[in-house]
């Protein structure tokens, strides 16, 4: 079902359909965005309940100004961004740096299918600042165009242009480092 | 988009469809909430029991009068809620109906802290808590 459909099945009062469909057309997708940032198979499917519950939630106060795709991306994100504020708070006070915590869930996680050369970019990304991180996700990943990111992220494609380019040459003297 | 080095269980997204009835997961998903009040109440009577133990049980009548003693000095010396454990942390009654997810116990304000202190400008801070309600995702 298309998402103007959709939109129109919500219009007309049907929530639970408007968000089956929703969840239809939407949890793989959102499943991947959140992965990208969060790479625990377990966390994910935590983070994605979450998501789903919050749409279902926020679902009634959908006007239908934005683009159904970017409201959806845009609860996905802010819950992926609470998740990665706690994991970091979590580690802080467990006297655990976040990188080992990383590199303990991507060795022990059966569903990281990656080599080192993989596994050294996720380090790589994961040490990046909160927005670069996002901006070099869904770029590189989810290749998203510019218009996409700016509007789920409310920033400008400049600022956007910027954050990559600095993401990419972060990681790119990161990964270079063992070499 | 590009191949990621992360797989999925077979059959994971049919059956996240079937699971995902929202009040159900929402059901599930606040279960840690009252299993940690649960778990501190639990502390908080074993903490009682002990210490009517400990003033009920008339001194020398014991056969053993280093028993209650041992008994008394290990009460006073054990942690009845590790600190060191941030899902024990008591979460008071009146934050629990306003209770928004964060199952950790960790509130906006100590991330806001966290992140300033980390080198983030209060505003910035600030600027990542604006579109976090429901309330935001009225569009």
């Amino acid at each position: 079902m298309k998402d103007e459909e959709i939109i129109a099945l919500h219009r007309e009062g049907e929530r639970e359909k408007a968000f089956n469909e929703i969840v239809r057309n939407y949890s793989e997708r959102l499943y991947w965005h959140v992965r990208g940032f969060v790479c625990s198979h377990e966390d994910t499917d935590d983070i994605l309940q979450d998501i789903f519950i919050k749409i279902w939630n926020a679902l009634p106060r959908f006007r239908g100004e934005a683009r159904l795709f970017t409201w959806l991306y845009r609860i996905a994100t802010n819950e992926v961004l609470n998740f990665l504020r706690k994991r970091r708070l979590k580690s802080v006070l467990s006297f655990t740096s976040e990188e080992k915590v990383l590199i303990g869930q991507m060795e022990a996680d059966p569903y990281f299918n990656g080599d080192e050369a993989q596994k050294k970019l996720m380090l790589a990304i994961g040490k990046l600042p909160e927005k670069q991180r996002l901006v070099f996700v869904m770029r590189y990943f989810e290749e998203m165009e510019y218009l996409e990111i700016s509007e789920i992220l409310k920033t400008s494609v400049g600022s956007l242009k910027a954050s990559y380019h600095h993401a990419y040459v972060k990681i790119k003297n990161e990964i270079g480092k063992d070499f | 988009m590009k191949k990621s080095p992360f797989i999925v269980p077979e059959g994971y997204f049919e059956d996240f469809a079937e699971r995902m009835r929202p009040q159900e997961a929402a059901a599930r998903r606040s279960v840690p909430v009252a299993r940690r009040v649960i778990g501190f109440s639990a502390a908080a009577v074993a903490a009682a029991a002990l210490i009517a133990g400990v003033l009920l049980y008339p001194a020398g009548q014991t056969q053993d009068g280093a028993d209650a003693e041992e008994l008394y000095i290990s009460f006073l010396y054990s942690d009845l809620v590790s600190e060191a454990d941030p899902e024990s942390i008591f979460i008071p009654e009146d934050e629990l109906q306003e209770y928004d997810g964060l199952e950790s116990g960790v509130t906006e304000d100590d991330i806001v802290e966290y992140l300033i202190s980390s080198g983030a400008s209060a505003e910035e801070a600030l600027q990542l808590f604006d579109a976090d309600t429901t309330e935001q995702y009225e569009q």
